[in-house]
């Protein structure tokens, strides 16, 4: 067995035979007062002794024992105070020497110096550093010191040990002055050293770069100052009180916090935020000081001015004065947090800001993601939005997200966090890092107002898309089916047309020369067809004219030659989606019409160019300007444009000519 | 003379060779498809062939390819293409290299117009529909030297282009053949072009023109 663990096994079994001392002593003096007193020592050396068998367990070795041993002390001191109670109590019936009644009171000392060694020696079981290794030898030489002083006391032993015959060694009364010096040096050296084992926390965590280390030392930091502290308490009750009654309070609460955060913070540290179980203490703590302080003045204050005391009239003061002061809270709550967890009052003050942007119209919700990024300093943070009606998770500009990164959101990993709206998913944020999550715990109400602003916009905008892509497709497949529909009409009823006016000028071939009458007739007839055969054909040019065929240049270019007008013809283009050159076509042709027709101009320009994914189709003309936008005249246009999704824009101020843009998409 | 029809659709392949065997020619063989047109022509004699441009298996110019593929096998066969739409891409290469005609189908119904232009590329020469050479004059731009030609002058042009003979020119626009001669110097001079005593040389020449501006 280690030697650590001999040890702890040491202190459980001089624990076990105090214990069993407590017990005789209160069978003896069989009395309720001093049952409960034993009670509650033994439960604060219950505490330490088996969260020390934890650790050492766990494998905390060095740290558990110390733990052990600390839960050791409040049975000696139990087991003490009640032997010289009994003996107090019953004379006679226990043995009593002056070293002990002399001693035996200062065994206090052990109720810091326990703890202390153990916030020395936290968390590795190990001192910050070789130069201190002089702290726990001038620790435990104070305790030893403190004792001895007690023991050597010049002073007289109090009732009702006053018969008890004196330590041979004890000052004589001359040197009671050197005896009080000494007393006082050593407390203070006392306070001293809890002071110094509070900063050797401070001193670990600069020297230390490991965060789980770091996060230790913060957990410890919550209960390390209960030393110190509880110490000028004690002091601090003597003067106000004339009796060491508030200390009590501080030592159950040290005993009490110090071996719940060692064990906390060896074996369970990210269980908790500890940076938010800091800020909350902070707070508690600040706001209850405040309030005792409140009712300090009151109570000051009344005396002085009305004279006696008026408990009902402070207590109504210092309710009124707390409520005034109740907003301050969480003004208070987050000057704190912004000190003692910087990262998370950032986040909030993020979130704050961009709620109140969005609200004033100078923000979008969509710029949810960037924020959460910057403020948590997380890159890989993703924003995953849950649309209406609609499975899976939507990124900020309607896409869907690839899904095979992200897990189920059911028993959650520790990079990703859902976000609801009472019961409702509305997003998820995945990718965070390592204690993001901690960190915006809490914070999920305010990230969740802006995520729904956030969806509805992009549930909006996927669904318009759709709407687009969907009215795309119709026309497409519109025109499809026209054109198919013009081949088939064009191609058949044609060929049957002209076979028609072929077998007809066969027969008329045959004709006597006397039949002019017929002759005329079959010519009439034939003249019909042609005409038929015509119309067919300017009906299928009307849906996709056959000069497109040759390209969109070419189908254009006798535009120039369309009379008293000179008309300008420009046109560069890649390849491009039929039925966007056939609307083209058709722009452009009812456009000229247009200018030459109302316009009064005397120069035409066509520039068609191809812009990326756009077809941009101008018209120009130096006219007398005025056209409607809206007017019959450009229905036709407006109409094509639209069914092709396009843009539609015509400038036509009087006098200063008419200029048609059109931007056809073409992607 | 001797005909091989291509044509897919069978109520106008029946009723051209009907017109064709009326009008007195032997039509030799009918084809349905671009493949067994070409097998058709190789196997067959004749001295003009018809073909649809577009026609089976592909249906878009099937024919066009046809007929070059045929004009390279045999340099001295006429072949006559007839389309459905006004479109300049096949007919103007074509037709310059001599011995083609290219014609919209509703030609066949002016009949006597229709067995003349057989006749003109069966025996070498070139006809181009008249709508397309009306297309091919308007899609010239303004540094065209044809916009100064007058009125007149144009039509001559056209009428050249078309592959008519002065003879037929003349008949056609009701004048004297001195007219006509004299319109068509001014036309060629105008247009930077040298005379020549071969019509066909001359189509060539008004067509070389054309494409070249409505390139441009």
């Amino acid at each position: 067995m280690g030697r650590s663990r001999a040890a702890a096994l040491a202190a459980t079994v001089a624990a076990a035979a105090c214990v069993v001392l407590v017990a005789f002593l209160v069978a003896i003096a069989a009395s309720w007062g001093t049952a409960a007193y034993a009670a509650v020592a033994l439960a604060l050396g219950a505490a330490p002794l088996a969260l020390g068998w934890f650790l050492v367990r766990a494998g905390a070795t060095r740290v558990g024992t110390l733990l052990t041993w600390m839960g050791v002390v409040p049975t000696v001191v139990a087991a003490t105070d009640l032997w010289g109670e009994v003996a107090a109590t019953q004379p006679g019936r226990l043995w009593v020497t002056g070293l002990a009644v002399g001693a035996v009171p200062m065994l206090w000392v052990l109720l810091y110096a326990a703890p202390a060694m153990l916030v020395l020696h936290f968390p590795d079981g190990r001192l910050p550093g070789p130069g201190w290794r002089w702290a726990p030898r001038v620790l435990l030489g104070v305790v030893l010191l403190l004792v001895v002083l007690g023991a050597v006391s010049p002073d007289d032993y109090p009732a009702p040990f006053t018969a008890v015959p004196r330590f041979p060694l004890a000052f004589a009364p001359e040197l009671a002055w050197l005896h009080g010096t000494l007393a006082v040096l050593c407390l203070l050296t006392l306070l001293g050293m809890l002071v110094v084992t509070a900063a050797a926390l401070v001193v670990r965590r600069r020297r230390t770069t490991d965060p789980v280390v770091r996060a230790q030392l913060r957990w410890m930091s919550l209960a390390g100052w209960t030393l110190p502290l509880t110490l000028l308490l004690c002091w601090t009750s003597y003067l106000l009180l004339d009796g060491p009654d508030l200390v009590a309070i501080g030592l159950v609460l040290m005993w009490l916090a110090l071996p719940l955060t060692t064990w906390i913070a060896i074996l369970h540290h990210d269980l908790y935020d500890v940076d938010r179980v800091r800020t909350v203490a902070a707070t508690v703590t600040a706001a209850t000081s405040a309030a005792l302080l409140i009712w300090t003045i009151a109570t000051v204050a009344t005396g002085a001015l009305l004279g006696g005391e008026r408990p009902i009239l402070v207590a109504l003061v210092t309710a009124a004065l707390v409520l005034v002061a109740l907003p301050l809270r969480r003004r208070l709550a987050h000057a704190l947090e912004r000190r003692l967890y910087a990262r998370r009052a950032a986040v909030r003050e993020a979130l704050d800001a961009l709620l109140a942007d969005v609200q004033a119209g100078a923000a979008l919700p969509e710029q949810l993601e960037a924020v959460l990024r910057t403020a948590l300093g997380a890159p890989e943070l993703q924003v995953g939005y849950v649309l209406p009606d609609t499975a899976g998770l939507w990124d900020v500009a309607g896409w869907p997200m690839d899904e095979s990164s992200i897990g189920p959101e059911v028993g959650s990993s520790d990079d990703l966090l859902p976000i609801r709206v009472g019961t409702r998913e509305v997003a998820r944020l995945t990718g965070l890092g390592h204690a993001d999550r901690a960190v915006l715990v809490g914070l999920e109400g305010r990230v969740a107002l802006v995520a729904e602003l956030a969806r509805l916009r992009i549930g909006v905008t996927t669904a318009l898309r759709e709407t687009e892509e969907s009215r795309r497709r119709l026309q497409d497949v519109g025109y499809a089916e026209r054109r198919r529909l013009a081949q088939n009409l064009h191609d058949g009823a044609q060929q049957r047309l002209v076979s028609l006016g072929l077998n007809l000028r066969v027969a008329q071939r045959h004709l006597g020369p006397g039949d002019t009458s017929t002759n005329e007739l079959i010519d009439a007839a034939v003249a019909e067809l042609g005409t038929a055969v015509s119309e067919l054909r300017q009906l299928a040019h009307g849906i996709r004219p056959a000069c497109l065929d040759d390209g969109l240049g070419p189908a254009l270019a006798p535009l120039t030659q369309s009379g008293p007008v000179p008309v300008t013809v420009n046109v560069t283009v890649g390849s491009v989606p039929d039925s966007v050159a056939a609307t083209a076509y058709y722009v452009v042709m009812e456009a000229v019409t247009n200018a030459l027709k109302h316009a009064d101009a005397s120069l035409v320009t066509v520039h068609v160019e191809q812009r990326e994914d756009r077809l941009a189709v101008l018209v120009a003309d130096d006219g007398r300007g005025g056209a409607d936008a809206r007017g019959h005249g450009w229905a036709g246009v407006r109409d094509r444009v639209t069914a092709a999704s396009g843009v539609f824009d015509l400038t036509s101020p009087p006098k200063r000519g008419t200029r048609l843009e059109v931007l056809l998409p073409c992607g | 003379m001797r005909v091989i029809i291509g044509e897919d659709s069978a109520l106008f392949r029946e009723g051209l060779a009907g017109l064709l065997v009326d009008a007195g020619h032997e039509v030799v063989a009918k084809a349905a498809d671009a493949t067994a047109l070409e097998e058709a022509v190789n196997s067959v004699a004749c001295d003009i062939v018809i073909i649809d441009v577009r026609m089976p298996p592909d249906l878009v110019d099937d024919g066009a390819r046809a007929a070059r593929r045929l004009r390279m096998r045999h340099p001295g066969l006429g072949i006559l293409l007839l389309s459905q739409h006004i479109e300049t891409r096949h007919s103007v290469e074509l037709v310059a290299t001599g011995g083609f005609g290219y014609l919209l189908k509703d030609r066949v119904l002016d009949v006597g117009d229709f067995l003349d232009s057989l006749d003109q590329v069966a025996s070498g020469g070139s006809v181009l529909d008249p709508e397309v050479v009306s297309r091919l004059l308007s899609a010239s731009d303004g540094n065209d030297p044809v916009t100064r030609l007058t009125t007149r002058e144009r039509e001559v042009l056209a009428l050249m282009a078309q592959g008519r003979t002065n003879a037929g020119i003349a008949k056609q626009l009701w004048l004297t053949p001195r007219t006509v001669e004299t319109h068509v110097s001014n036309v060629m001079a105008k247009l930077g072009l040298g005379e020549s005593e071969d019509d066909h040389r001359r189509v060539l020449a008004v067509l070389a023109h054309l494409r070249s501006q409505a390139r441009t």
